[in-house]
């Protein structure tokens, strides 16, 4: 099949960069292809609790949009999907599609959840990362778009149970891969990010039970997350009393091939400890930093509230050499210097939450490949003059968004999807020589 | 029993610029792994991570750098605290700047040395290394030891060979020439 | 297997359980062991004090194992860390190797880079592999509790060993665990045994093993398991200095790797040297069934 399109343009990555691109161009009237890879768009932001500054409500921001993409006429959602081949130039790209068999009918399923009620297999749930499972047919949030379940055929045993309870006869063991092709007048990439894997700096014993990543701190506080919105130890289910932050796990560090600073985890680390101190007040909070990088809008105001008597947040500064568990109670020492001081010191702590960095998503080299398009030596994508332009590609009709330019926040995020879509716009109504 | 006490490593306040050897960084960095230093930004990673200063807070490697690239030649070389490390690589590991600290401290020692601080007992470890050629002399009574476990004698030391080449690399006038100055 | 033999200055001189020990496993498992005729120390002892002597020491003794055209197996941390590094330095800078070079001409010597360091523990582990050691094990020492400790040298620097597994290893583990004793986790294990500056701060030195010691003894062991001979005397005789100066009683006894190997491949203990060892390992022993 083939659907010719004039003014049409395709986003690739259907995180708040994305969705926000297609929602500028579609409310220009041009039609807009948006694909992403998993069942649902909404990305990364839609495991966050709240946001900084403000602690505005993430999803509360989030999913209003991700309901109008689904309900924008222009935009042509396409989830569990990926692009598979790109020829041609600014003005004229064609594109191939990959559809990912969902193993459900996309057209019928109503999202009732009947059939995951009834599916036996249980598998890790990535949206909550692995802090409670899910189903092997399962929805990947309650708020996901489209409201359609996928089955994970690494986990289905094909008991044939779901497909029995389904009262619209949505499952289709049999669904087979679907090639859809396009033509576009340009290109945005909002592919995003992964976050750094802890595992890779054993000095910070992300393996023991009561050291977690920042991301899952998000779950864990988020009143729809696994634990109903309370920070417990995994250990031993017991709320913290003590908790500290590691800053730039990942980042700002040579060892692990990460010299760039991520520059969302001081402030949502911040973020964390005034939360985690409005759910428990008397819970003592310390984060180790090098430095406190506070330089958005209203950053430093928030940073000087989280270390006033309100919040009492304490900052050590200086970077954690090490920490080891205290075997009978899970407790973890942390040894570090605090360099204000000279002192060395050696804290016990209840919890521990190592504020990961952002890295490039693994299959970002695939896409730079297929694209053909710059890298930096981060593996960030880039064009010729990020200095003045920082949406434009090096590659003429392709445009870069969000954090698969660089590491960056929401604000910034959106506002550089904005300008992608605009650039975007001005290619897919003129051609190729703008 | 009392404890050996080591000095606090302390700079002076105010810090006189007139004191300050502006020469020592360059001096320091004629090494190449020392070199590394200049990219020290101060975050502690390696005095967190040290187990002499866990042991011995006026240990602190983080200090030890910032008072060389400042030039404190004096303090730094004269101090106890050179010698307290146990190169046990943990700091050079984990720097996330890629300093190479063991490295570093070995090259101070080797200044310490040049300007006549060397440590007592690392002298008398070179001394027996000249005449032996080996850390332990007491080769008599090791080979009753030895004897006891069924063990062949210690071999011996071709020293005609091993005097020859350390004629060569000038240790023993290091040694001699630090005898005087200190 | 053969290699040149270079058990160092420590342990032909003060841990001589360790240096038989390595002998005689070493003839279970077919590795011989040849003597380095004339060999000097390996150049760590002089390192402080200058780095060209101490290079120039280990160049001979690579020397003397190319006349042999055999690689250099050592027992010491101390002697490996140095040799690689020294080695490293050569292959990397010219003018070293020929200043280095030039000194050695003095006497008919040329450093060439044919021979290679290898730790025994590492023969072990790499060249000899887990399963024929098991093949080799006739009485597994079942119930026996012990705390492994690698001591730095034999991990780090990892980019001069080239390691990548430094933080948590695991090969030594699996070393002991072959024997069927268990290697029990501990606080600390990665931590230096403080050997290096036994010379030159004592005290430091017998602070930093008693912190060990107290550690290793919380988790109730029945022997500590060492492959350097340096590590062995902090862990054994320094024990002792530590149990004097703080009034306290840890009674860990030390075993050379080769010694608990060795008791595993039915060798007697007496062979083993185990007399030799400072802290009694009466009471270790018997809990395998060997009365000693």
């Amino acid at each position: 099949m083939m659907e010719k399109t004039q003014n049409g343009v395709l986003i690739i990555g259907g995180g708040i960069a994305g969705i926000q691109a297609s929602l500028d161009l579609a409310e220009q009237g041009l039609k807009v292809y948006l694909v992403e890879k998993s069942p649902s768009i909404g990305g990364v932001m839609a495991q966050l609790d709240k946001t900084f500054p403000t602690l505005d409500c993430s999803a509360c921001i989030l999913t209003p949009k991700m309901v109008e993409v689904k309900l924008s006429e222009n935009i042509e959602l396409l989830t569990y999907s990926e692009v598979e081949e790109v020829s041609g130039k600014a003005g004229d790209f064609k594109v191939k599609i990959l559809k990912k068999p969902r193993y459900v009918n996309e057209e019928v399923c109503t999202g009732c959840d009947i059939c995951s009620q009834r599916c036996p297999i249980e598998a890790p749930n990535e949206f909550d990362l692995g802090l409670q499972p899910r189903k092997a047919i399962y929805l990947p949030f309650p708020q996901a778009v489209p409201n359609t379940y996928t089955i994970d055929k690494n986990y289905c045993i094909e008991c044939g149970l779901c497909k029995g309870v389904c009262r619209v006869g949505a499952i289709d063991y049999d669904q087979q891969p679907t090639i859809l092709e396009i033509e576009v007048g340009s290109i945005i990439i909002a592919t995003g990010f992964e976050i750094f894997d802890a595992n890779l700096k054993e000095e910070y014993g992300y393996h023991l039970d009561n050291v977690i990543t920042g991301l899952e701190l998000e779950r864990l506080i988020n009143a729809s997350g696994p634990t109903g919105g309370h920070v417990i130890r995994l250990s031993d289910g017991n709320l913290p009393k003590r908790v500290a932050f590691l800053q730039c796990v990942g980042s700002r560090d040579e060892k692990v091939g990460n010299l760039y600073c991520s520059r969302v985890c001081c402030m949502y680390a911040i973020k964390q400890a005034v939360l985690i101190k409005e759910h428990e007040e008397d819970t003592d909070i310390t984060i180790y930093n090098m430095d406190i990088r506070a330089f958005g809008k209203g950053f430093e105001e928030f940073y000087q509230r989280a270390m006033s008597e309100e919040f009492g947040t304490k900052f050590v500064r200086g970077r954690v050499g090490e920490l080891f568990e205290i075997p009978e109670t899970g407790n973890i020492r942390i040894r570090a210097e605090n360099t204000d001081t000279g002192e060395f010191t050696e804290e016990e702590f209840d919890l521990v939450v190592l504020s990961v960095g952002l890295i490039p998503c693994k299959d970002a080299k695939a896409l730079q490949e297929l694209l053909g398009i710059q890298q930096d030596e981060d593996g960030f994508f880039t064009g010729e003059n990020p200095e003045l332009l920082s949406t434009k590609s090096s590659v003429e009709g392709i445009f870069i968004a969000g954090v698969v330019e660089g590491p960056k926040d929401i604000p910034d995020s959106v506002a550089q999807a904005g300008g992608a879509a605009i650039k975007a716009s001005v290619v897919a109504v003129k051609g190729g020589e703008t | 029993m009392t404890e050996e006490k080591v000095k606090p490593f302390k700079v002076e306040e105010p810090l006189r610029i007139a004191r300050l050897d502006p020469t020592f960084k360059g001096e320091i960095m004629e090494e190449p792994n020392a070199e590394l230093i200049k990219y020290c930004f101060q975050c502690g990673t390696c005095t967190g991570s040290c187990i002499a200063t866990r042991f011995e807070n006026n240990f602190n490697p983080r200090r030890i750098i910032k008072a060389a690239l400042l030039g404190l030649k004096e303090l730094v070389l004269s101090s106890d605290v050179l010698w307290i490390c146990t190169l046990c690589y943990q700091c050079s590991e984990r720097c996330p700047q890629g300093v190479k600290i063991s490295e570093f401290m070995e090259v101070l020692r080797h200044l310490a040395v040049k300007y006549g601080y060397i440590h007592p007992s690392l002298r008398l470890q070179a001394e027996a290394i000249l005449r032996s050629g080996r850390v332990y002399e007491d080769e008599d009574t090791a080979n009753v030891m030895r004897e006891d476990v069924s063990l062949p004698p210690a071999l011996s030391v071709d020293m005609d060979e091993v005097s020859k080449i350390l004629n060569r690399t000038g240790i023993s006038n290091i040694l001699l020439r630090e005898e005087g100055d200190r | 297997m053969k290699y040149a033999f270079f058990p160092g200055c420590t342990a032909p001189f003060r841990t001589y359980g360790y240096e038989v020990s390595t002998r005689l496993v070493a003839k279970q498992l077919d590795i011989e062991l040849m003597s380095m005729e004339g060999s000097n120390c390996c150049g760590f002892a002089v390192r402080p004090i200058d780095k060209l002597s101490s290079i120039v020491l280990a160049a001979r003794n690579f020397c003397l194992a190319e006349k042999m055209a055999l690689d250099i197996c050592v027992i010491c941390n101390g002697c490996y860390e140095n040799f690689i590094v020294a080695r490293n330095g050569l292959l990397t800078d010219p003018k070293l190797r020929r200043e280095v070079n030039d000194i050695l001409s003095e006497i008919d010597m040329e450093f060439t880079e044919s021979v290679e360091i290898k730790h025994f523990a590492r023969i072990l582990f790499e060249e000899v592999g887990i399963s024929k050691i098991k093949e080799s094990v006739v009485s597994p020492l079942e119930g026996l509790r012990v705390a492994v400790h690698y001591g730095c040298h034999v991990l780090k620097p990892s980019y001069e060993l080239g390691f990548s597994d430094w933080e948590n290893p695991r090969w030594l583990d699996q070393l002991v665990e072959v024997t069927g004793a268990k290697s029990m986790p501990y606080v600390d294990k990665m931590a230096c045994c403080g050997g290096p500056i036994m010379g030159s701060a004592m005290d430091l030195a017998t602070n930093m093993i008693r912190d060990k010691l107290i550690k290793i003894k919380s988790v109730n062991v029945d022997a500590i398991v060492t492959i350097c001979p340096f590590c062995a005397l902090q862990f054994d005789l320094t024990q002792l200095g530590a149990e004097k100066k703080f009034n306290e009683t840890y009674r860990i006894p030390l075993f050379h790797y080769p010694q608990l190997l060795g008791i595993a491949q039915g060798l007697d203990p007496f062979d083993l040297g185990f007399f030799e060892n400072r802290v009694n390992v009466s009471t270790a022993l018997e809990k395998v069934g060997i009365i000693f």
